[in-house]
């Protein structure tokens, strides 16, 4: 019997604006991420990764793969910002590599999906969104980047949205960090009461770079 | 690189590094500059922070086994126990605080670094900590190095001492809350195991539990809402986390669906429809392909105390196996270990089980002598102590074996006697610096003297007070 995987999926912004360090930024986050997640066997036993990034197009640069086998992308920044695409391969991609539990057998956890993006869509993004909102795939959590981004949009996905201002290196860091500390937490500690796993995750509170939008 | 510095209740300075090792559900943890310990500091909202640093003040003293008495430093090597507390910020500064969310009034725990043996290098290159984990999980296991992952004698012996920490705890009224195998670390490469995570006590008499404890190694009675961590929810714990460093598998996850939600499914699974898939009657729950190591061959103490905990205790808690049992069961199965004819690995031989290691297929083809152990019940009656001890070449026997009083902690672990294997027959060494007592020859095995072990002989291991009575015997090698 093996263990419940618990499938994580990384949205992330490869538009024009990303250009230069935020990219680079991100990169390293995700490798950080990885090596982190290696350190943690609760982690490699249960976390799977995969890795969707828009510009003026989405693509899943990395499909859903057990951590162990892994290896951190490399991409580039370039493009408008496809926004509304990418929530579609978002959805496609859950409905493909998510298993559902049946009479049968025991299917995965709900996903844990991080969304950034730091500037508003380029295409049609309102219908796929409501899809989202609607259908409920996993657990999502938006973060709006910088100045541009517009964090009464990424409310139209998910309700938690979270304000990263500063897209320093260091800003980068600590949110992937916090990402990590929020896959391990999944699946290790139960915070609250017994109810706690049905109803949403708790995550672990933010680094001080980023701030939860109301 | 920089450092801060903190002053304890304790009236010492600790000197800590700026940047985190790593941070928990409820404290984030620095290395101090010499690395000889850690330092804690609770962060977010504290329920009650009263009580907290009250428990932390109980445990660093009054509740602490490593501060005296003879085991004292066994419990030192077999905690990680807190040596100091930091209450109050005097000297912290507060960007740090605010950086990292910590609690206010603040409140931290000085704990010692875990000992070199529980840290391994990965084959990526990176140093990690020998939580539980890493040796039960399937994918995990195949990060480790092969020279870490230690032979099966070992993982009982590191389930020995686990118990036994369990057992300290509880003797003293306090309840882990928080067993599970992040909270253990064990070296299967030494037989070495270590208790961590203790600020999390529950004290008795202060206020319940901060934690549920972690998914897998919640009790039923918790995972429902029906009860708060305590020592019978520990007991539950500790049977899930032996079952597994035993068998590598977790003893209630099965095939069977509660329901098509994973999170509805996980609550029933682990609470209100537990199920043991090693359940005798209800097989709704068994692994579909049969484990290659079933509960049986752990032997009958282990396999006995399993069905105490997984089926009668499961959704009764009175019932379940307390930590002294465990720890007399393991130490007991210890005795029914034989090696593999390779030399290379070790299986549970006794009677009535097959004599095949179940990891290797490897048969023994001659037959294996065993030994039951009497003890004196009155003047010249003996009862059956229910401990037999199974027989290889060069296997030792030491007090505990000797003496019925004895237990393996409190005894010195020096040899009594030994079994040799030479020219195709068996023989029993006495070492013990007395004499023995051949029982139906009337005669003395003295020291540095060997018998020939038949079938029904009868050695009187200590003709002193306590002093028990062997029966030999040999296991048909057709099993």
């Amino acid at each position: 019997m093996s263990v419940r995987r618990l499938p994580v999926y990384i949205l992330a912004d490869c538009s024009g604006s990303m250009n230069g360090a935020p990219i680079e930024s991100v990169k390293s986050g995700i490798r950080a991420l990885h090596s982190e997640l290696m350190g943690d066997p609760s982690a490699v036993e249960s976390a799977y990764l995969s890795v969707i990034t828009f510009d003026s197009n989405a693509q899943q640069i990395v499909p859903l793969t057990e951590i162990t086998s892994f290896n951190p992308p490399e991409f580039t920044a370039g493009g408008t910002t496809a926004f509304g695409s990418a929530l579609t391969l978002l959805k496609d991609c859950v409905a493909r590599e998510v298993r559902q539990t049946t009479d049968e057998e025991k299917g995965d956890w709900k996903p844990l999906i991080f969304i950034f993006t730091d500037g508003a869509p380029t295409d049609r993004w309102d219908e796929p969104a409501a899809t989202l909102k609607r259908n409920r795939p996993g657990n999502i959590i938006a973060v709006a980047c910088g100045d541009a981004a517009d964090p009464d949009i990424l409310k139209q996905v998910t309700e938690t949205v979270l304000i990263m201002k500063d897209m320093s290196p260091e800003a980068f860091k600590q949110f992937f960090k916090w990402v990590s500390a929020s896959i391990k937490q999944t699946s290790q500690k139960i915070g609250a009461g017994p109810a706690a796993p049905a109803e949403g995750i708790a995550l672990p509170p933010p680094p001080p770079e980023i701030i939860i939008h109301p | 690189m920089e450092y801060l510095k903190a002053r304890t209740t304790g009236g010492r300075e600790i000197v800590f590094e700026r940047e985190p090792i790593t941070s928990g559900g409820e404290k984030v943890v620095f290395f101090t500059k010499d690395r000889t310990e850690v330092i804690g500091f609770f962060f977010g909202k504290l329920d009650n922070p009263h009580e907290r640093r009250s428990r932390l003040f109980r445990i660093v003293g009054d509740y602490n086994p490593t501060l005296e008495g003879s085991q004292s430093e066994y419990w030192k090597r077999h905690f990680c126990w807190p040596t100091d507390i930091v209450d109050g910020e005097l000297g912290i500064p507060p960007d740090f605080i605010k950086r990292h969310h910590l609690s206010r009034p603040l409140l931290g725990v000085v704990c010692p670094a875990y000992r070199p043996n529980f840290f391994f290098r990965d084959k990526t290159g990176n140093v990690r900590e020998k939580n539980g984990r890493w040796f039960t999980g399937s994918k995990a296991r195949k990060l480790l190095p092969e020279s870490e992952r230690g032979d099966f004698l070992r993982y009982i012996q590191c389930c020995s001492i686990m118990a036994s920490g369990v057992r300290r705890l509880h003797f003293a009224g306090l309840a882990h809350s928080d067993l599970s195998h992040s909270n253990v670390l064990i070296d299967p490469k030494h037989g070495d195991a270590c208790v961590i995570d203790i600020d999390s006590l529950v004290v008795p008499g202060l206020a319940p539990p901060s934690v549920l404890g972690t998914p897998g190694y919640i009790a039923p009675e918790v995972v429902i809402g029906h009860a708060l961590p305590s020592i019978e929810t520990d007991l539950h714990a500790l049977a899930v986390l032996l079952y597994e460093t035993l068998l590598l598998r977790h003893p209630l996850q099965g095939p069977k669906i509660h329901s098509r939600v994973p999170e509805e499914d996980e609550l029933l699974g682990m609470g209100a429809n537990a199920l043991y898939i090693e359940h005798p009657e209800d097989p709704s729950n068994r692994l579909r392909t049969p484990p290659t190591v079933p509960v049986s061959r752990l032997g009958p103490y282990l396999e006995s105390l399993f069905q105490r905990a997984f089926v009668d205790g499961l959704h009764a808690p009175r019932k379940r196996p307390s930590a002294a049992e465990w720890e007399k069961a393991l130490t007991k199965t210890l005795d029914l270990i034989h090696p593999t004819p390779d030399g290379k690995d070790w299986f549970i031989l006794a009677r009535g089980m097959p004599n095949t290691c179940p990891n290797t297929g490897q048969a023994w083809h001659r037959p294996v002598p065993i030994m039951d152990l009497f003890r004196e019940k009155g003047t010249g009656a003996y009862s059956d102590d229910q401990h037999a001890v199974t027989i290889w070449n060069n296997r030792y026997l030491y007090r505990w074996h000797i003496y019925s009083n004895l237990n393996p902690l409190q005894t010195s672990r020096e040899t009594q006697a030994y079994f040799s294997f030479h020219q195709d027959r068996w023989w029993l060494v006495n070492q013990s610096g007395n004499d023995m007592i051949i029982v139906d020859e009337k005669e003395y095995l003295r020291n540095g003297h060997a018998v020939e072990i038949t079938p029904e002989l009868k050695i009187l291991l200590s003709p002193e007070e306590f002093g028990r009575l062997a029966i030999f015997n040999f296991l048909d090698p057709a099993g």
